[in-house]
């Protein structure tokens, strides 16, 4: 009995596909990520608590999602880490993060040498278009990131969509109250 | 004799003629070519030079300019290219317009791409922000087109002057032509070199006073092509080895199906197959995907006339008992309990208590339906790799993800084909047919053209949401209000889109108008409740706005009469303080000849809003025959958007919104009875008759500056409100309800 | 009641990395939606999945809200025995909810 519908069945397959799917899917590096990943500060404080640092080298943890996603509501992610998977030399504990996100831990695994490979693949929520972060710890305490930028379209749209007119009613009011408050001085 | 340059010709005539007195621009000549029928297609055979990706130069000199933004008449082919060729100094006759790509949005970042950590938007993406919505195509899109065309320009300007050994700031660009000295060149030639030309400063765009192009009344370059018949629209799709789908989902929204007996209608002519298109675990309604059942044939006949052959068993729902009087008296109940505070400023329930004058009223609006010309069809093409969408998309990056997400497809592989739309009005961003129609092609494995009936359309239709209000006022000696009290109970789009947004019951969309209007009163309290239905509800032109103006303006005018004011006048020194608001309401009061002195059966009425930054006011007059035959004689608007790119076309947007909102304030309502749509075609759903259409007048009162409000929408919130009071001074007797027709108006 | 569902070859080659797929039915309520009335749903998740192989701990996932509803994951073990694999799901109200595979290595 296939376990999920052929729907997902192909979302499987293409998470699983190999070479000339998984190609396509990574995406060429933001350019800032060459160097640093800049998580911000709450995601920081999370990844601190967690891992003892937020100092993340950029390298050996990769994550596969789309590009373009409509609704956010459940997003294809792997997350993956370049590493033998031995007792001498493991992952220990990979973390993403969407700060879009009111709260921003997207997945906390921990694993070590009986998993074999260290790939986790699951489905996530994303409120709004922004960066997606990965960390990694591996077992010699080196830390690894990862960020990755994603488009929620229906999201974003809400998200603005009225702000001139709030925005305005707000300096009116804020205008109003000053007038008021003047006027009683007097 | 060329028929079709006859007819645009006229058009064009019939435009200027209906300016009327205002500002009217010049009329440039015919553009050299028309845009290509189909407009994701590039008009010319050959790519031309891409200088950057906003426009590319072909050899002969024609100038594609790219539009992020969806043609639904709105007329950004003509407008959003207007804004790139003021800056760019090409000739406007050599320019055609098609749509940017949906896939390199998603695959290529804009070239001054530059975030701080964690903080990214759509604009970041080479064409910033594709899709329509919130009247935001000149309004969001304009200084990054005026750069992308200044940019071009210098870069063909550098080329030039390295070509020519001069330097840049002796180069000058007019009418397609580069020249220095005795030396021309034409954009074509240096379109090549300009293309690899690096800027070291980009250059500053113009301010308005600087406009050549922009606020003329440039022909539409969309015309011919919408006269002649030969636009594509996506009902117009046809496919090598396509077939038809007819599609039909439960009545009740979201309701499942029992059963169908395929196995009755596969011997029918041409009759494929039968597809079940079964919701995955997860995909709730926000996904927009419901059970159905699709037949699918070797023609859209042949599947239809199948479909309705075909026996099905809907499932019973927990919403099969819902009707449109139990949802109105459960809102209306909830006007009687406190609801969620937007605002709350002074002592609103004191001032009300020690007022001379107590005002009150209710006001409720029914659901509504989008109604757009253009049934919903949407076509997909599945192949090993590769998935291709076309469609009407008011969001077409959107349709390319819902594609993917259903196929399990990488959107890199995923390309849209935006058509023109055959109406929009918010409906075709919800991209719900897309999935519907990708989980189609996904089952039958060919391409497949999908088309709901208008009864589909209509009964599966996302609604303008229902709202009920209730006002109360506190009026001083002078008959100016104190204290303002407004309660809305509705059903709230954010619930359904991001409902995260809503904190402690609070969404403040539902408030438009009720909450964000103008005046100064003292002290106000506005407060709400969400009461949703199984309804799917959407944008509809204006939002929220389209039902709350013609409460709350109904109310205005309810307080100023309570209080022994014109109702202008009363407006008038509410906004004392606000230069655009007043600007609006006295060119109004001059334009219309406004006065409340009319003979009986004959009325006056005002409505004034402000939407996406933009300002409207209108009058209308009216005449109500003794047993309440209703004739709208004529609407005056009064418009500030701060500037104009293309008055013809702004005036269209503003008749357009007018004609649309007295649709809906007149006769169009959407009812439910056993938790189904009940007006499924035009027979029950009105729309505004051409006998009907009053003559309407667009006043331009620009207030300039930094203002750029948008035009899609704000025309349409005050003409509700503006007949209604109209209706009030003829027969003494206020409509509370919409659709108006449900009010008795005879009178005398 | 969660309907669990999971995906496991049934016979392995000794130290062959297999890969598991689970999925549970659950609502996995973010705290963020709100109901017909505009009010709160209380989150409700499952914060928590184990999977113990023979009693050792292989995979340890610390579920949040951003988990989209039926929570769905893919991941790899080591079979290193044959054995019993048990698979649990702590609920924020206190609930528990188990199965388990067994795999033969040989």
């Amino acid at each position: 009995m296939a376990m999920i519908d052929s729907t997902r069945r192909s979302f499987v397959t293409r998470i699983g596909g190999g070479a000339g799917a998984m190609a396509l899917l990574t995406v060429v590096p933001h350019p800032a990520s060459a160097e640093t990943i800049d998580l911000p500060e709450r995601e920081s404080a999370i990844l601190e608590a967690a891992f003892g640092s937020s100092v993340l080298t950029p390298g050996k943890i990769s994550l596969d999602m789309p590009i373009l996603a409509e609704t956010g509501l459940s997003v294809p992610v792997t997350f993956k880490v370049d590493s033998p998977m031995t007792e001498a030399d493991h992952v220990t504990r990979i973390m993403g993060f969407a700060p879009g996100n009111p709260e921003p831990v997207l997945a906390d695994y921990q694993i070590g040498p009986r998993a074999g490979l260290a790939e986790v693949s699951t489905r996530i929520r994303l409120a709004r278009t922004g960066f997606v972060y990965a960390a990694a710890k591996l077992s010699d305490g080196t830390l690894w990131g990862t960020k990755f930028s994603i488009i929620v379209t229906l999201g974003a749209c809400v998200e603005d969509i009225f702000d001139l007119d709030w925005q305005r009613d707000a300096e009116r009011r804020a205008m109003r109250a000053e007038a008021r408050a003047a006027a009683a001085a007097e | 004799m060329n028929i079709h340059n006859v007819s645009r010709r006229k058009f064009i005539v019939t435009s200027a003629t209906a300016a009327g007195g205002m500002m009217l621009g010049f009329n440039l000549p015919a553009q050299a070519a028309q845009m290509n029928a189909n407009p994701w297609e590039l008009p010319t055979d050959k790519e031309g030079q891409e200088v950057n990706a906003w426009l590319a130069i072909d050899p002969d000199g024609t100038v594609t300019i790219r539009v992020g933004q969806s043609e639904m008449g709105e007329g950004v082919f003509t407008s959003m290219p207007m804004i790139v060729a003021e800056e760019l100094h090409v000739d406007w006759k050599m320019v055609k317009a098609a749509y940017a790509s949906g896939n390199r949005y998603l695959r290529q970042k804009a070239e001054d791409y530059q975030v701080a950590a964690g903080i990214l938007n759509e604009d970041h993406q080479v064409y910033r922000r594709m899709g329509t919505g919130g009247s935001g195509a000149v309004r969001r899109s304009r200084t990054f087109l005026q750069q992308a065309g200044a940019s071009a320009r210098e870069r063909l300007k550098e080329a030039a002057a390295q070509a020519w050994g001069v330097a840049r700031a002796d180069v000058t660009a007019k009418d397609s032509v580069l020249s220095s000295g005795n030396r021309t060149g034409t954009f074509a030639e240096f379109a090549t070199a300009a293309s690899t030309v690096a800027l070291d400063v980009e250059p500053v765009i113009k301010t308005p006073d600087q406009f050549n192009l922009l606020g003329a009344s440039v022909a539409r370059l969309d015309t011919p092509l919408k006269v002649n018949g030969s636009a594509t629209y996506g009902i117009d799709i046809r496919l090598p080895g396509m077939v038809y789908a007819a599609v039909r989902a439960n009545p009740v929204p979201y309701g499942g199906i029992d059963s169908y007996d395929a196995d009755a209608i596969m011997g029918l002519p041409g009759v494929i197959q039968v597809v079940e298109i079964v919701p995955g675990e997860g995909q709730d309604l926000r996904s927009g995907l419901q059970p159905a059942v699709a037949v699918i044939a070797n023609s859209y006949t042949r599947a239809l006339s199948a479909l309705d052959q075909m026996p099905i068993k809907w499932s019973a729902t927990p919403n099969d008992g819902v009707n449109s009087r139990d949802l109105f008296a459960d809102a209306n109940a909830a006007l009687g309990m406190p609801g969620a505070i937007s605002v709350d400023e002074g002592d609103t329930a004191g001032a009300i208590a020690g007022a001379t004058t107590v005002v009150e009223g209710d006001y409720q609006a029914p659901y509504q339906s989008h109604a757009c010309m253009e049934p919903f069809n949407c076509t997909v093409h599945i192949t090993d790799n590769r998935a291709d969408v076309y469609g009407s998309f008011q969001n077409p990056p959107g349709a390319l993800a819902v594609v993917a997400e259903q196929l399990g497809m990488d959107p890199i592989n995923v390309f849209s084909h935006t058509t023109f739309l055959g109406g929009g009005f918010g409906r075709r961003s919800r991209n719900d047919e897309p999935r519907q129609a990708a989980e189609i092609a996904r089952q039958v494995g060919r391409p497949v053209k999908m088309v709901w009936t208008r009864e589909e359309d209509m009964m599966q239709n996302k609604m303008r949401p229902m709202a009920v209000a209730r006002f109360k006022a506190g009026l001083g000696p002078d008959g100016m209000p104190v204290g303002w009290h407004a309660r809305v109970a509705g059903h709230s789009i954010t619930a359904h889109i991001r409902p995260e947004r809503i904190e402690n019951g609070l969404d403040n969309s539902l408030l438009a108008a009720v909450r964000n209007h103008p005046y100064n009163i003292p002290n106000q309290l506005v407060d709400m409740h969400v009461r949703n239905s199984h309804i799917p509800v959407h944008y509809w032109r204006s939002v929220n706005a389209s039902q709350n103006v013609f409460m709350a303006e109904q109310f205005v005018d309810e307080m100023a009469q309570a209080g022994g004011h014109d109702p202008l006048d009363f407006r008038l020194k509410m906004v004392e303080d606000l230069e655009d608001w007043s600007l609006v309401l006295n060119t109004l009061k001059e334009k219309s000849g406004w006065t409340t002195d009319l003979p009986p059966g004959t009325g006056m009425g005002i409505g004034i809003s402000e939407e996406f930054g933009t300002v409207v006011g209108q009058v209308a007059t009216v005449t109500v025959s003794r047993r309440g035959q209703l004739t709208i004689d004529k609407i005056v608007a009064a418009v500030d958007c701060g500037h104009l790119v293309n008055p013809a076309i702004a005036e269209g947007q503003i008749e357009s919104a007018i004609v649309y909102g007295l649709s809906a304030c007149l006769a169009g309502e959407v009812t439910i009875s056993g938790g189904q749509v009940v007006e499924n075609n035009f027979d029950t759903f009105k729309v505004l008759r051409i006998n009907e259409m009053p003559i309407i007048e667009t006043h331009w009162a620009l207030t300039g500056g930094d203002k750029w409000g948008g035009l899609g929408e704000p025309g349409l919130p005050p003409v509700a409100a503006a007949v209604a009071n109209a209706i009030f001074y003829a027969t003494g007797k206020r409509p509370r309800e919409m659709p108006i027709v449900h009010t008795d108006l005879s009178w005398g | 009641m969660a309907t669990i569902r999971i995906s496991i070859p049934e016979t392995a080659a000794k130290d062959e990395i297999v890969e598991i797929r689970t999925l549970i039915s659950h609502p996995m309520d973010n705290g963020y939606n709100v109901d017909a009335r505009g009010q709160r749903i209380p989150r409700h998740i499952l914060h928590t999945f184990i999977v113990t192989y023979n009693g050792v701990e292989v995979f340890h996932a610390n579920l949040h809200p951003a988990q989209s509803t039926n929570p769905y994951m893919v991941f790899h073990t080591v079979a290193v025995e044959t054995g019993t694999l048990e698979f649990t799901w702590l609920d924020d109200d206190g609930s528990v909810f188990s199965d388990t595979r067994t795999i033969t290595v040989q």
